[in-house]
């Protein structure tokens, strides 16, 4: 009963609270309707007793994502109301259709196949951290630590781009202003 | 509270792990250099990158003499999944890498090259590719796939003028759609067996019958979106012409080559055992994809203007040929396909080399792009022995014998007709026929026209240097005598894809 009455309190806000960031033109309710709607879907891990992942919705989501599309927002005017271009209603209400016929078959997938079994059933005398930490860091080890690579992989390649040695372009200096620009000692030497 | 686990090392088999931690650690040491002593010269790096992928390759043997006597190796919690077709498409990997790689050092000075950090991704890029053939757990495929495809997009940026920041943003794009379509694939393969591991997915899914047909299709089709991304399938094809035109020409030849493989050899895993099921709407769906694939690309290819560009379409339409192997489904169908790669290997490293040799820093009025076809008239005059270099990379290409592709080819067309694919062969000869046109026609501008006015006799040594010429070297032995190749070749190839099954 109790669960029921979150669940559908929840699914409200979640919509309600998407519904507001897809159609308002203030970019900043936008993004306070999207960073309440994160921290709602968390709501329903807490239902299903998953807390962790709960937790990490809050912190990743709510935390992390949105806190960068905050500081994103810095680089806008954000009191100024935003035009947007309307395309074809037809093409764009079909569309909207035919994605959330989609995301309901993928949600209904595991209905219909009941008799599916968990090769790492949850250990009911512990709570569900516990047991994500297990698996983890037994049988998702490598994997793991492979994402580590890539966030270094990530990083690496964020920093490069956004360096300053992009502003000059070796690739289209000629061979002669490339030695002109190594003797000048006051700009960054570029190996 | 939980128990303590207790895991021995030796149950572990760390030794399936190091081929992949040793381009790593060598990226690592790149960095690590470079925030000592800056200001290093390239070839430092370059000769690093080769020393380590060569230590990986020394490895990769060691492992395969181990895999040929003991059959498929699992380790660390069984993710680790190294059998032949990993073992394979590793060496291609490594081998493919090697020889790239010198194309670092270019007599003029590109912008990606001042980087160490450029090496250092690559390095990591291999490393992501190699976890990627190396398992049969999805969620180490995507995480493999997800590093490996962050290195190249910034690896295409680094060369730092407009039409690279196009091209990575593209590629960026498409394969972040990509990586949507995979996930959601693999959430469906979960939902309906509760595992990511293919043979575990496979088991299930026989042991109940293919009960849930709708929504396996659904995941299928997820997952065909995600491959025809990474494998550029005609209708998803559509970033690989401007991404290869953007890209430097070593770039646009690697990736051409090494995330195909990897990509291959993941779909072979994935779509094989559904094939072989019986489940005939996915044989016909393969059957359109590899028809399309091959011969809309040709037509393409027919029409550009830019020989970058025609190389793009050429091999859009060589990795529709080679995805048969996975619709025909036998092992010499699929030894075929290593076979086909390999030879490819060679002859497109030689044709980009020949690109990225003639690459000029700044376009003439006379060229509508950095390799368009006028650039190449009459090159028989100015420069006859790289015409004559080029027009025997695309003999090869075009599949004439006897140099390297034929071959590939040759088993290819083979291995539909012993499958029982009759007309599925003549398309596929039928599209080397019409390949045989666009190749011919960069020959006939080479050998047939007369030079444009005023052009640059230098351009086709422009950029040349010592170990630009010992690639193309490489590359020419490479595509003449793979006939001698070709037999042992076959049959190293052939024993390994049927111990691992396939």
């Amino acid at each position: 009963m109790f669960e029921a009455i979150a669940f559908y309190l929840f699914a409200f806000l979640t919509i309600a609270m998407f519904f507001i960031a897809v159609t308002t033109s203030q970019a900043l309710y936008a993004l306070t309707a999207l960073a309440a709607g994160m921290i709602f879907i968390s709501a329903f891990f807490f239902i299903l007793d998953a807390d962790f992942l709960g937790a990490i919705q809050i912190v990743v989501y709510s935390g992390a994502v949105m806190a960068l599309y905050a500081f994103g927002m810095m680089f806008f005017d954000t009191t100024r109301e935003v035009k947007e271009k309307r395309g074809n209603a037809l093409i764009i209400s079909g569309l909207s259709i035919l994605s959330a016929v989609l995301v309901v078959l993928i949600v209904a997938a595991p209905m219909v196949a009941t008799n599916i079994t968990a090769s790492y059933p949850v250990n009911p005398a512990l709570g569900n951290t516990q047991d994500v930490g297990m698996i983890l860091f037994t049988k998702y080890l490598v994997p793991f630590e492979v994402a580590a690579v890539m966030l270094l992989v990530a990083m690496i390649a964020g920093i490069v781009l956004a360096g300053k040695k992009m502003d000059l372009s070796l690739t289209l200096m000629t061979e002669a202003e490339i030695i002109d620009m190594k003797k000048d000692q006051n700009k960054k030497v570029l190996s | 509270m939980l128990e303590p686990v207790n895991v021995t090392l030796e149950s572990l088999n760390l030794m399936t792990l190091t081929p992949m931690l040793i381009p790593i650690i060598g990226a690592l040491l790149i960095l690590v250099i470079d925030l000592f002593k800056s200001d290093l010269h390239k070839s430092l790096y370059v000769m690093l990158s080769i020393l380590f992928l060569f230590m990986d390759f020394a490895v990769l043997a060691n492992t395969s003499g181990v895999v040929a006597q003991n059959g498929t190796l699992m380790g660390v919690f069984n993710v680790m999944h190294i059998d032949g077709l990993a073992l394979l498409s590793q060496f291609i990997i490594v081998i493919a890498s090697m020889l790239f790689i010198p194309l670092a050092l270019t007599s003029n000075s590109f912008h990606e090259f001042s980087y160490p950090e450029f090496f250092a991704l690559f390095l990591f890029m291999i490393s992501g590719f190699q976890f990627m053939v190396a398992t049969d757990n999805l969620i180490l495929v995507f995480v493999g796939l997800e590093t490996s495809s962050l290195a190249l997009y910034t690896l295409i940026a680094m060369h730092n003028r407009d039409k690279s920041f196009e091209a990575a943003v593209k590629y960026f794009t498409m394969g972040a759609l990509a990586a949507g379509f995979y996930s959601f694939g693999a959430m469906i393969f979960y939902a309906l067996t509760g595992s990511v591991e293919i043979n575990q997915i496979a088991a299930v899914l026989s042991a109940n019958g293919y009960a849930d047909i709708a929504y396996l299709l659904v995941g299928v089709v997820f997952m065909l979106a995600a491959f025809g991304f990474k494998l550029s399938l005609v209708p998803f094809h559509t970033w690989a012409p401007d991404v290869y035109e953007g890209a430097s020409a070593p770039m646009a030849g690697f990736m051409s080559i090494v995330p195909k493989i990897a990509a291959f050899v993941v779909a072979m895993r994935i779509f094989e055992f559904l094939v072989h099921s019986g489940i005939v709407w996915l044989e016909v769906i393969l059957y359109i994809f590899v028809v399309v694939t091959m011969t809309a690309a040709n037509i393409w290819a027919l029409v550009q203007n830019d020989v970058k560009r025609m190389l793009a379409y050429s091999s859009i339409s060589h990795a529709g040929f080679v995805m048969a192997a996975i619709l025909i489904g036998t092992t010499q169908a699929n030894s075929a396909l290593f076979l086909y790669w390999v030879l490819f290997t060679f002859t497109n490293l030689g044709s980009f080399s020949m690109l990225w040799i003639s690459r000029q820093k700044h376009i003439p009025i006379y060229q509508a792009s950095d390799h368009s076809y006028n650039k190449f008239a009459g090159l028989i005059k100015t420069a006859p022995v790289a015409a004559t270099i080029m027009a025997l990379f695309m003999l090869s290409l075009a599949g004439i014998p006897p140099f390297a592709l034929f071959w590939g080819k040759f088993y290819m067309i083979a291995s539909a007709v012993t499958g029982g694919y009759t007309i599925l062969a003549l398309i596929m000869a039928l599209n080397s026929a019409i390949a045989g046109y666009y190749y011919l026609k960069l020959i006939v501008y080479m050998f047939m026209k007369e030079p444009v006015q005023g052009a640059d006799l230098y351009v086709f040594t422009n950029n040349a240097s010592l170990s630009l010429r010992t690639i193309v070297g490489v590359a020419v032995m490479g595509t003449i005598f793979a006939f001698v190749a070709v037999n042992p070749l076959l049959e190293f190839i052939t024993a390994f894809v049927y111990n691992s099954g396939y």
